[in-house]
């Protein structure tokens, strides 16, 4: 039984700012005791936290958040335990990983071509050269070179550019982390992909879905829930038979929220996706 | 080691899945599953799946949707487990393994047609079937046996179907119980404490009133079998026997369909009702066909084979016949008694010659069973 769990948080692999090595300190500071590296789209941030970790250091579970879409919107599916070798969970996250390069790319240029922000080849490569380069690091880019006074005007900016990439759709998100052993669970699953206010009724249609693809679990205790939208979450959980989990969604200094933020999770209602897990990673 | 082999039963294909699966050979799973799935149900017997982690378990995912009645059977409490916490207990049929029993040295207490009955321990006797398909059997027997004692007939129900090597059986609780048939050959003198006990459970039964819809009619059965015996005998004989089943009216109370003194116990002075897998609803001359022939018909060309059967002389059991008759009727008239005694074997007679036809037994007895009915339909006019 663990009593501080946080299994959703972000590092500079993707859209966080802590190295690896800060989040682990940072996750020993909050006095977690269970945690997952759950990055956008891949999966390389977690290879260097289990690289990192020492003996007596709080358990860690590999963990990723897929990106995903389909007629109802978009969806952020997390996947825990997967094993990182089988070909379905790379093949994910490859797909993703080139569609937001290309989009990166695509960046680049509306910038240099709308705004003539011009940027070094080295920059360029800096931000391509991120696993999943997104608008924080443009942000970050932007304002360290003067272009805009602040992040929120670089994001105004930013957000001029639309492209539709290829996204996953959520059966195959599902698919991929269930075929390489894993446990796939929708994260904050009433905000949609964090952007949306589902009412009770969406969010049970796309739960209902999405269990019929092998959906495992649900993200019923997150850090900006109201208590209305973790008691749908929960009653959706029993009603669906799904495993219950618990995240802050920690982007470092890129958001404010803080670390193990999860909205009094019931350890009790925890219990199963602990056996799930502990069946998963062969611990006793 | 994953080892995947299929069985076709009828509308029904049974795969055994053995050993681990997970993502390194979920894929042989699937294609192996592909291959013997050829049936319009699929059963998965996993009693010796060691393993199964989130990729066998989206292959599974994968045969539910395209079986919506996808059935797992004989899951490990540890499988079992992995199927409970991930919900997929509630999405599709899975069913533990049933838990094994040795019988190796306990004493035989029975033995009927369809099984024989170990004491086990002091408390508990186990019921072993011989066939091995038996489960359907068995649960059918558990639910009409619940209903009997829902209606009011003292029975004993069994508490858990359990695994004898490699034959289901059900587990009963059963305290210092003793077979009428042990207790008459035990001692002659018991037999007039037995036939009053006897027939009062047969009176209870037959004034036990059965929803509709619960329990076969015995009727209609016997009507199949008249329909099975055209060509058997002669056509006018055959017509006027049809006529006299047909004359016979529905019934809704309850008859045992195998009520002799091995299927009642006595436990602590407290009659018992066992064996109840042919219970129906039906007139009470369908209900003494069958003990006319437990006691006379299966011995009508050799009495020995009633006394093995009782475990008693065939005499006592003719003693027992004809007192059964005499308490049940309430009469002490002969011309009574000896119609009601043609009547009942009448009616057995039929079920005799259409059993030993149908399974190819002794001709010698078919032919007996013919003269029977030939004189019979000749001296009767009614059964009832």
């Amino acid at each position: 039984m663990y009593f501080h769990p946080d299994f959703h948080m972000h590092s500079s692999f993707s859209d966080g700012s802590d190295t690896p090595a800060e989040l682990i300190e940072n996750v020993k500071r909050a006095g977690l005791d269970i945690f997952s590296l759950t990055d956008h789209d891949t999966y390389d941030g977690c290879a260097e936290v289990k690289k990192l970790l020492k003996p007596g250091d709080p358990v860690f579970l590999g963990g990723i958040e897929l990106s995903c879409e389909d007629d109802l919107g978009k969806y952020h599916v997390l996947g825990y335990c997967y094993d990182v070798k089988k070909e379905s969970i790379r093949n994910a996250v490859q797909i993703t990983h080139n569609a937001r390069r290309k989009k990166a790319g695509n960046r680049i240029r509306f910038l240099e071509d709308v705004y003539h922000f011009s940027l070094t080849d080295e920059e360029k490569e800096e931000l391509l050269h991120h696993e999943n380069p997104g608008k924080p690091h443009f942000a970050a880019l932007m304002v360290k070179k003067g272009y805009v006074k602040d992040k929120t005007e670089a994001f105004a900016i930013l957000n001029e550019y639309h492209e539709k990439e290829r996204r996953l759709t959520p059966a195959e998100a599902i698919d991929a982390v269930l075929s390489a052993d894993g446990i796939p669970v929708l994260a904050h699953g009433i905000l949609a992909d964090g952007s949306k206010n589902l009412n009770e009724e969406q969010i049970r249609m796309r739960v209902e879905r999405l269990k019929g693809f092998g959906l495992m679990g649900l993200e019923c205790y997150y850090s900006t829930f109201t208590e209305e939208q973790k008691d749908i979450m929960l009653r959706l959980a029993d009603e669906y038979h799904l495993l219950v989990t618990a995240g802050s969604d920690y982007h470092g200094k890129n958001k404010t929220i803080p670390l193990g933020t999860t909205n009094s999770p019931d350890p009790e209602r925890m219990t199963k996706f602990y056996r799930a897990i502990e069946f998963l990673l062969g611990i006793d | 080691m994953l080892q995947i082999t299929g069985e076709c039963k009828g509308d029904t294909v049974v795969a055994k899945v053995e050993g681990r699966v997970d993502s390194t050979n979920a894929g042989i799973l699937d294609t192996e599953l592909e291959k013997i799935d050829t049936a319009e149900q699929l059963i998965l017997d996993i009693e010796n799946l060691e393993y199964i982690s989130s990729a066998g378990l989206r292959v599974i995912l994968k045969y539910r949707k395209k079986h919506p009645t996808l059935e797992l059977i004989n899951a490990s409490s540890e499988v079992y487990e992995i199927f409970d916490m991930t919900g997929f207990t509630e999405m599709m049929t899975v069913k533990r393994a049933y838990r094994r029993v040795s019988v190796e040295g306990c004493e035989v207490i029975g033995q009927g047609a369809n099984g024989k009955v170990y004491r086990i321990d002091p408390d508990t006797v186990v019921k072993v079937y011989l066939n091995p398909d038996s489960l359907a059997d068995i649960e059918h027997e558990r639910d009409v046996a619940r209903k009997a004692l829902v209606l009011g007939i003292p029975t004993a129900i069994s508490y858990d179907v359990v695994k004898v090597d490699d034959h289901y059986a059900s587990m009963f609780e059963m305290l210092n119980a003793k077979s009428f048939s042990k207790l008459i050959a035990a001692d002659a003198a018991n037999l007039d404490k037995c036939a009053v006990m006897y027939v009062d459970l047969l009176k209870l039964i037959h004034s036990t009133e059965v929803p509709a819809g619960q329990l076969p009619d015995q009727r209609a059965v016997l009507l199949g079998w008249m329909k099975d015996l055209k060509g058997q005998l002669p056509d006018e004989v055959h017509a006027k026997l049809t006529a006299m089943c047909e004359e016979i009216p529905f019934d809704n109370h309850m008859i045992h369909g195998d009520y002799h003194t091995k299927n009642i116990m006595l436990q602590n002075d407290e009659v018992i009702l066992i064996d109840m897998d042919t219970l129906a609803v039906g007139h009470p001359v369908l209900e003494f066909a069958s003990i006319y022939n437990a006691y006379i018909g299966f011995g009508a060309l050799d009495t020995d084979i009633v006394t093995k059967f009782l475990g008693f002389d065939y005499k006592i059991g003719l003693e027992l016949w004809k007192k059964t008759l005499t308490m049940y009727y309430g009469t002490e008239d002969e011309s009574v008694l000896a119609l009601r005694e043609k009547q009942a074997k009448c009616v057995g007679f039929i079920r005799l010659l259409r059993r030993t036809i149908k399974r190819k037994g002794d001709p010698a007895f078919i032919e007996h069973c013919r003269k029977e009915l030939i004189t019979l339909a000749g001296e009767l006019d009614t059964l009832i």
